[in-house]
């Protein structure tokens, strides 16, 4: 970390040219990861972190640098490499550092440093052997576990000067079934912004390693989901991934400011049936995208997207608040000081809704039941998206019938809004890593089980 | 603290532990990059970074820390941590300093350095362009110029002193038309001196979407244009790579020497590829690096090994050996199918009638290297009696890539590469396969 000294001469350093505001970054993050593989610890790896990004504006134009040299005179060429790219008549001054402290709603109770590699090694160990026990068709597993400390400082001319601690955990388990000729994949990988007492009561190291051998299995028993457009029901937690990218991304500031949105000028008009509410949520507690504060310094918010239907809002961060004349909404993320921070997600979610799963499920003569879904990706400008189904189920006279395997869902993102026609009743969370023009990020996706009316289903 | 001062220093800190054998890795890396948004600069990022990765022998395995911190106490956490993971891992206690190598000789390109004022200059001459190709180029069109360059030095205990650099430059062009309600985007990258950079085809590319129509569910023949190829590459290397195999997550398990593929595909792994900014003599155990054919007309000539796969199956290593700044794992170089002699026109007119994928997009969620399975989303244009007829949207193509490499009946001379990344880039031509399942209406 970097003396208040050091730091207000860079901020004086970037406004030198002219910029009308600076920003410094700085950070230093320790991670650790295992890995296990064929039942042996295969890779451990301690990666330190610690670098300076600089940013600074001039309007809607921003230069940025960063180095991973925090001696003085690295930081003060950073400094003057982001004032060389801005150059104004009329120069800003800084205004002077006040210290603030924001409160953390998430408790650390075991700070991942102060725990050896067996502690970590333990853990893991009894997921990969529940996976591995699971069944005999399962030939291999993957497992991992990651936890990461990283301590930022950001300061800026408006006068900020802010820090913050960051504690994550994470265990991965990937199982693969076969039968011979066939192989199939299964995984399941929670974590928290918590320390390692994470796996003492919330996650239980067995039932993960379980979960990813059973999806396995299922999928290894399934035949080829057929192609067609038909009703899907998708089934609550990581099925959140669905308004994470049909429609999250399209509601950052980072598409929308630049008019590379399908939801552009749409607040205040139903995007959605009544039932659809649908909400960022940086401030629960010890989530896993949960933050105090974000990357530029603003406390993390609530923010309500869509309510009752309706476009209610954007998620802002502070230099695309310019561009939009809206107040930044404490969404501003960054992977790490190398990348620039824009408008990213954090606990993104659909509020539960007046259905029952049952009714849902029964509702359909034909159609798919996606129980997990895998990873997907969008076209914000189009809405164009495209998601993998990890356990699916056709169902057929309302009753949940045969697996299957291989099947995607493809479709827009307004277009499968506005086909949300059930919303269920429980709630639940899943965890993910997000990747976008600021890096890779930990966020929540969620939402009670929903039915979409129709959709095309991509298989074979 | 220069590379030779941080080496020095690590020395004494490894022989008070009483360590011997080790490996030092230092990669430097510098980039800058200009973003273009309607007619203005929307951001200009530059970076320089300093990455340690010290790997420490002890008891037969390597231990693994990496750091930014290049002050003394820095330097002894790293070591500390380094020991301690050796201490914790499980695997054979078979790992091994490897002595020095032949090398091929191999640079290259040097571009002078690049001035901001000429990256600006590039990017806003390729979104003027972009705007005066058609009258329907909206906002949310955006062009960004960038070059980077990486250095790696590497050294270990057996005298090995290594040292490659690679230099990128290239701009991206996105482009976003719109004609009514119909919103098309496409992209375009190309690398090369910067100055020399041109055909930016993304808007082209955009606005030939226009009226795309969703086809109808059935079986299809396809050709594949090298971009969706260069993808289905990318995400099955790992299918080549012997670690897989051994681990039983690839399917080319025990398949060298057997028919893999159709004869039509020969594929290279090729750390010399003439065309190449990123070529490279060795690899991250420093062990040269070596031009080789992956599949040969169809047969499965070798997986890529580092050297304890390759140990473990009693060959030799390939030179594929990835790690500089982390444990061992396995790279590919350029790594590419091989073109043939016949022209686009000639592959459509074998091809018949069938459909020309263009785009296919969410490959790391849609495709699954350890089953083979793929069901991607896709754009492409209707082929009649070999003619690109309407374009068309939201289907998904979906098969086994296994299966598919059986399947493919020719590929044209059309060989292209994607965006490289440090050491590995992709390359391929278009290519046509037969009998691929489409999900349309």
């Amino acid at each position: 970390m970097l003396t208040r000294r050091i730091i207000e001469a860079a901020l004086s350093a970037a406004m030198s040219t002219g910029a009308d505001f600076a920003e410094v970054f700085v950070e230093d993050t320790c991670a650790k990861s295992v890995v296990m593989m064929d039942k042996k610890v295969e890779r451990l790896v301690d990666s330190a972190q610690s670098g300076i990004g600089i940013r600074a504006f001039l309007g809607t134009r921003y230069t940025h640098a960063s180095t991973s040299d925090l001696s003085e005179r690295g930081v003060l060429e950073c400094a003057m490499r982001v004032a060389g790219l801005i150059a104004s008549a009329s120069p800003f001054a800084c205004k002077p550092l006040r210290e603030r402290i924001f409160p953390s709603a998430h408790e650390v109770r075991i700070v991942p440093s102060s725990a050896d590699n067996k502690a970590r090694i333990d853990i893991l160990r009894r997921a990969y052997d529940a996976a591995f026990a699971y069944d005999k068709a399962i030939i291999q597993v993957t497992g991992s576990f990651m936890d990461s400390d990283r301590r930022i400082q950001i300061a800026n001319s408006d006068g900020l000067f802010a820090t913050d601690r960051q504690v994550r955990c994470r265990i991965a388990v990937s199982a693969v079934s076969s039968d011979g000729h066939v192989n199939q994949n299964g995984f399941s990988g929670p974590g928290a912004r918590r320390g390692l007492e994470l796996f003492e009561s919330q996650i239980v190291p067995e039932q993960v390693g379980k979960e990813a051998a059973r999806i396995a299995m299922v999928n290894l028993k399934a035949g080829y989901c057929p192609a067609a457009v038909m009703p899907v029901a998708i089934d609550n937690g990581f099925g959140g991934v669905i308004f994470h990218e049909a429609c999250g991304h399209s509601l950052e500031a980072t598409q929308v400011a630049y008019n590379s949105s399908e939801f552009c000028g749409k607040i205040g008009k139903r995007v959605a049936c009544d039932k659809v509410t649908a909400i960022d949520d940086g401030t629960l507690a010890n989530e896993w995208g949960s933050i105090d504060i974000d990357d530029e310094g603003h406390p993390g918010q609530r923010n309500v997207l869509i309510e009752n239907g309706i476009l209610k809002g954007y998620m802002i961060d502070g230099f695309n608040s310019r561009r939009m004349g809206m107040p930044a909404t404490g969404n501003s993320r960054r992977q790490d000081y190398t990348f620039c921070p824009t408008s990213r997600m954090t606990n993104t979610f659909i509020a539960p809704g007046p259905d029952e799963d049952k009714d849902i499920i029964a509702s359909m003569e034909y159609g798919l039941y996606a129980a997990k879904m895998g990873g997907g990706s969008v076209n914000p400008a189009t809405g164009a998206f495209n998601f993998a189904v990890l356990e699916g189920y056709l169902v057929r006279n309302g009753k949940i019938a045969e697996p299957v395997r291989g099947a995607s869902l493809v479709g827009t993102g307004s277009g499968v809004l506005a086909k949300i026609d059930m919303v269920g009743k429980s709630l639940a969370h899943g965890q993910g890593m997000c990747g976008s023009s600021s890096g890779s990020l930990p966020v929540n996706v969620g939402q009670p089980m929903i039915r979409v009316s129709d959709i095309t289903v991509g298989g074979r | 603290m220069d590379k030779l001062s941080i080496k020095s220093s690590l020395e004494k800190l490894l022989a008070q532990q009483g360590i011997k054998d080790y490996e030092i890795h230092i990669m430097g890396s510098d980039s800058q990059e200009c973003d273009i948004f309607q007619s203005d600069v929307k951001s200009f990022s530059s970076s320089t970074s300093l990455d340690l990765c010290l790997k420490v022998l002890v008891d037969g395995r390597f231990g693994t820390a990496n750091t930014q911190d290049f002050s003394m106490g820095g330097l002894e956490e790293l070591a500390r941590k380094a020991v301690d993971n050796a201490k914790s891992l499980e695997t054979e206690a078979e790992d091994t300093v490897l002595e020095a190598g032949v090398y091929q000789a191999c640079s290259n390109p040097v571009y002078p350095a690049l001035a901001s004022e000429q990256l600006r200059a590039k990017a806003l001459e390729i979104q003027k362009s972009a705007y005066d190709a058609d009258p329907r180029v909206i906002d949310g069109t955006e062009t960004e110029a960038l070059s980077v360059r990486y250095d790696i030095f590497m050294s270990n205990s057996k005298g090995v002193s290594l040292q490659g650099n690679t230099c990128l430059e290239g701009a991206f062009l996105s482009a976003v038309a719109k004609d009514g309600d119909d919103v098309q985007t496409a992209y375009c990258f190309r690398s090369g001196q910067l100055s020399e950079l041109r055909d930016f085809d993304a808007v082209e590319k955009a606005v030939s979407c226009f009226g795309a129509v969703v086809p109808a569910s059935g079986v299809y023949d396809i050709v594949f244009d090298t971009s969706c190829m260069r993808d289905f590459l990318s995400t099955f290397a790992s299918v080549f790579y012997a670690k897989n195999a051994q681990l039983g997550l690839s399917l080319m398990a025990g398949k060298e020497g057997q028919a893999v593929s159709s004869q039509a595909v020969t594929l290279m792994d090729d750390p010399f590829e003439a065309t190449s900014t990123i070529k490279i003599s060795f690899d991250a155990e420093g062990c040269p690096t070596r031009t080789k054919a992956v599949i040969e007309d169809g047969v499965l000539k070798t997986l890529l090994y580092n050297s304890q796969t390759a140990r473990k199956a009693k060959t030799q290593s390939t030179g594929n050996a990835s790690g500089h700044m982390g444990p061992v794992g396995t790279t590919h170089y350029s790594f590419f199918i091989k073109p043939s002699s016949i022209s686009k026109d000639d592959l459509l007119a074998k091809l018949g009638n069938g459909i020309y994928v263009s785009y296919m997009k969410g490959f790391h969620a849609g495709a699954d290297a350890s089953t083979g399975d793929f069901s991607i989303e896709s754009l492409g244009f209707e082929v009649k009696d070999g003619k690109l007829g309407s374009s068309l949207k939201s289907f998904t193509v979906s098969g086994n890539f296994y299966e598919m490499l059986m399947k493919v009946e020719a590929v044209d001379d059309r060989l292209e590469f994607g965006i490289p990344s440090v050491f590995t880039r992709v390359g391929s031509p278009d290519l046509l396969v037969r009998g691929l399942s489409v999900a349309g209406k």
